[in-house]
């Protein structure tokens, strides 16, 4: 047979020793048993006792009821029961587990009760001498205890323990120096004091706000001021400190604040710097522009914050220099609504906005001659609609120019706010009058003559119906005062406006200088439009009805009066300019009128410029005063040209709207008009260009 | 004649709170029967019908809410109950006005406010 191999290692291991293992099993269990008999006794105990001061509750519970709800004018059979309990319980007391469980009882239900039965129950713990197991504890050499004594001492209000109690403030044993903080402060009202006085620790948040807790409900407690202790050398005395001063709002401290704001702490800087916006520190301005730029960023969002809400308009130069300069984000955006907060509006959001569809007419992002061209072109197409003068604006332009416009934050040091304002309302006027053009274009699409050239008969023209409603004889009397009524409103905006001095009229705004300024009832005597309307047989004395859209009554009848006003040299001459293409008699007496009141070139140029149109209206003679002439190009031309509008001229008495530069003239033959059609239009868009550039 | 004393319920799981209070309502001349819990409660109620019924908001198996809603809903009784709560617990306070509550006491719990508030409602009936 062949020998087995067997490892060297296991021929060379050290013999096992059995014995030992069974020894070993027997002192592990020993030890486990023993463990078992710990924990059984110490359970055993800790109920036995559990049943014991239960039971010495319920023996003592009733007595307690008994001396808190005793009246003397009980029965003599209570008032006998009554000191004889008293007596048993003194005897009671002599065992310390019973003052142990009586101590529990008054505290337990200290908690659960108030009013006057509490105050008994208070009085019943130091007439049974408990309080003085409480003093006890007090000099144990554990903390527990001590803690515990200072607890019960507090709880059950026992005045004479400050004195005992008040040493341990310092202790260098966390929980007994909070136990003690807080039984100082709620046994006197002057324990707030000694402990501001004294306190050498760090005192926590939680801590703060509990002894603030206790200081709140203390009845009766006139606050200490606050500011004596801003001096403090503990960081946390002069935080706590702070936020006192802010709670009682003792604005006494402002002297301190300031200087307060240049402390090493940033916590006492930002409660400080609570403190001054709560209390309106005007003085603290210069300060806190000086210490601005040596803060972390998040007390320099507070300092702008502040100055914010209680700057004004010195304060902007500041605020624009910090979003100008600084780097953080969230302090520059802190700036921006701080700046917003002194004047409102002064920096609108502009990031992340969406374009609105009606803005593709943004006419910023081409040239006016591009434009120009472009209207022009798509008139003189037939059969191609205006919104193709919207298409062609494209998006692709738009999009260049919204990269190029990215909202830049720094605009306000580049441009005056006001300036930039201003922009942004003409800019909407004139986007506005260009929708309205265009708006009328579209409408009057029915109006194009078969080779799509534009139509003036688009303007506004009054129907049959309007014009007899307006001419009724039948009109009440209180339909006449209201017309009266309306007249006089337009006297006085005619004597305000009088009034107004250029430089007001320059804060006009378009909107308002394009807006009907009243309606008046109009002799027809003084007016060849209303003449030509009158109706026969219904006599003079029956006015016709103006609404006058223009800014001034002298030139009312001249598109251009009104946007002169807006104008500078520059734009004014180009006006001239235009003029010529779009003017008529009207722009004649205009002309003569800035002949008569200008100076220098702008004269010069008016009387060439008139000069010129006066030849021209004379080569191409306007039959305006021709109502036959009227009647037969509506006809021909315009979807109005029914008999409804023949029968309005022959009925007369119509409501005329006079703010037209009379591109509609009656009697021009084809040509002419076509030729006018697209000169006005383009003339038009050419001069808002150029007015907006 | 003496007139029969007033029926009181007192459901309340402090034990010393409880002791107290039923000390001072037996002194003023109610006959209380004390409950500890929800249950007790429960089958006190059972037997019968109260004319008066003290309930801390928190109690173990039967919170004071169910008891309000059990009494109005289950037993179909309009018998005045008073609820002790604590402070600072008015979301309770609220469900069990809405669930037919009749007054609410708020702990630390007075003893003579406890009489009068009891008395009123008593009177009310």
């Amino acid at each position: 047979m062949q020998a087995a191999i067997v490892p060297r290692y296991i021929l060379n291991a050290s013999p096992f020793y059995l014995e030992m293992t069974g020894y070993l099993t027997v002192g592990f269990a020993l030890i486990a048993i023993l463990l078992l008999f710990i924990v059984f006794q110490n359970r055993r105990s800790h109920s036995r006792k559990t049943k014991d001061t239960a039971a010495r509750k319920k023996t003592l519970a009733p007595m307690v009821s008994t001396f808190l709800f005793y009246e003397n004018e009980g029965s003599k059979e209570d008032n006998v029961e009554y000191v004889e309990m008293k007596i048993g319980i003194r005897e009671m007391l002599k065992d310390k587990g019973n003052r142990v469980v009586l101590a529990e009882i008054l505290m337990d239900l200290q908690k659960d009760i108030s009013g006057d039965a509490q105050e008994r129950l208070l009085a019943l713990y130091t007439d049974l001498e408990l309080h003085f197991d409480a003093f006890n504890k007090l000099s144990s050499w554990r903390w527990e205890i001590i803690s515990q004594g200072i607890l019960e001492l507090s709880r059950m209000k026992v005045d004479k323990a400050y004195t005992f109690i008040r040493p341990f403030v310092n202790d260098r044993r966390s929980v007994i120096r909070k136990q003690a903080q807080i039984a100082t402060v709620s046994l006197r009202k002057e324990g707030i004091n000694y402990f501001l006085d004294t306190a050498k620790y760090a005192i926590s948040e939680w801590q703060q706000l509990k002894l603030l807790d206790i200081i709140r409900e203390k009845e009766d407690f006139t606050p200490p001021k606050f500011r004596l202790w801003l001096t403090s050398r503990n960081t946390d005395v002069v935080l706590f400190a702070l936020r006192l001063v802010r709670f009682y709002k003792q604005t006494d401290a402002n002297n301190a604040l300031l200087r307060l704001l240049r402390h090493k702490n940033d916590q006492i800087k930002l409660e400080a710097l609570e403190c001054i916006k709560e209390f309106c520190v005007l003085e603290s301005l210069e300060v806190l522009k000086e210490i601005y730029p040596d803060n972390k960023a998040e007390i320099k969002r507070t300092i702008l914050d502040t100055i914010g809400f209680l700057g004004s308009e010195d304060e902007i130069p500041f605020l624009e220099k910090v979003i100008f300069e600084e780097k953080d984000f969230m302090v520059r955006s802190k700036a921006i609504s701080s700046l917003n907060e002194i004047r409102p509006d002064s920096v609108l959001p502009e990031d992340h906005l969406k374009k609105p569809a009606n803005e593709d007419l943004t006419v910023e992002t081409e040239t006016p001659e591009e434009i120009d061209d472009q209207v022009l072109v798509e008139i003189e197409e037939p059969g191609i609609e205006l919104d193709t003068v919207e298409d062609s604006i494209t998006e692709d332009h738009l999009e260049e120019e919204a990269v190029a416009e990215e909202p830049v934050l720094e605009m306000p040091v580049e441009i005056p706010i006001e300036a930039e304002e201003d922009l942004e309302i003409f800019d909407i006027c004139l986007r506005e009058s260009l929708d309205e053009l265009i708006l009328e274009a579209r409408e009057s699409e029915g109006l194009m003559n078969p080779r799509g050239i534009l139509s003036l008969d688009f303007l506004p023209f009054i129907s049959e119906e309007e014009s007899s409603e307006q001419q009724n004889p039948d009109l009440s009397a209180d339909e006449f005062e209201a017309i009266m009524h309306m007249e006089t409103v337009y006297e006085i905006l005619e004597s305000q406006q009088a009034d107004t001095s250029a430089e007001e009229l320059e804060d006009i705004p378009l909107d308002t200088l394009l807006e009907p300024h009243g309606i008046a009832l109009e002799d027809n005597r003084d007016h060849e439009a209303a003449d030509v309307a009158e109706a026969p047989g219904k006599g003079v004395e029956e006015p016709g009805m103006v609404i006058d859209f223009s800014p001034e009554p002298a030139f009312h009848q001249s598109i251009f009066s009104e946007l002169f006003l807006r104008c500078d040299m520059d734009s004014k001459l180009m006006l001239l300019d235009e003029m010529l293409a779009v003017g008529d008699e009207k722009e004649l007496e205009y002309l003569d009128f800035l002949i008569a009141e200008e100076k220098g070139p702008l004269r010069e140029k008016a009387i060439a410029v008139r000069k010129k149109l006066a030849d021209l209206l004379e080569s191409f003679p306007i039959l305006a005063q021709d109502p036959e002439a009227i009647g037969e190009n509506e006809v021909d031309e315009s979807s109005f040209g029914d008999e409804k509008y023949e029968d309005a001229i022959s009925a007369g008495g119509f409501l005329e709207l006079n703010f037209e530069p009379g591109a509609s003239a009656p009697g021009c033959n084809e040509n002419a008009k076509e030729e006018s059609a697209d000169t006005v239009a383009g003339s038009i868009f050419n001069c808002l260009m150029k007015m907006m550039k | 004649m003496v007139p029969p004393k007033k029926q009181l319920l007192l459901a309340e799981d402090d034990e010393l709170l409880a002791s107290l209070l039923n000390f001072r309502l037996k002194k003023a001349g109610y006959e209380v029967l004390l409950a500890s819990d929800g249950q007790e409660v429960k089958e006190l109620l059972k037997k019968q019908i109260p004319d008066i019924i003290v309930s801390d908001i928190m109690m173990p198996y039967f919170s004071g809410i169910e008891l309000i809603d059990f009494v109005r809903n289950d037993l179909k009784s309009q018998v005045p109950v008073i609820i002790i709560s604590s402070a600072g617990n008015e979301q309770n306070v609220l469900s069990a006005f809405e669930l037919g509550a009749n007054d609410f006491i708020s702990k630390p719990v007075s003893p003579s406010e406890l009489l009068v508030r009891v008395g009123r409602e008593l009177n009310k009936n």
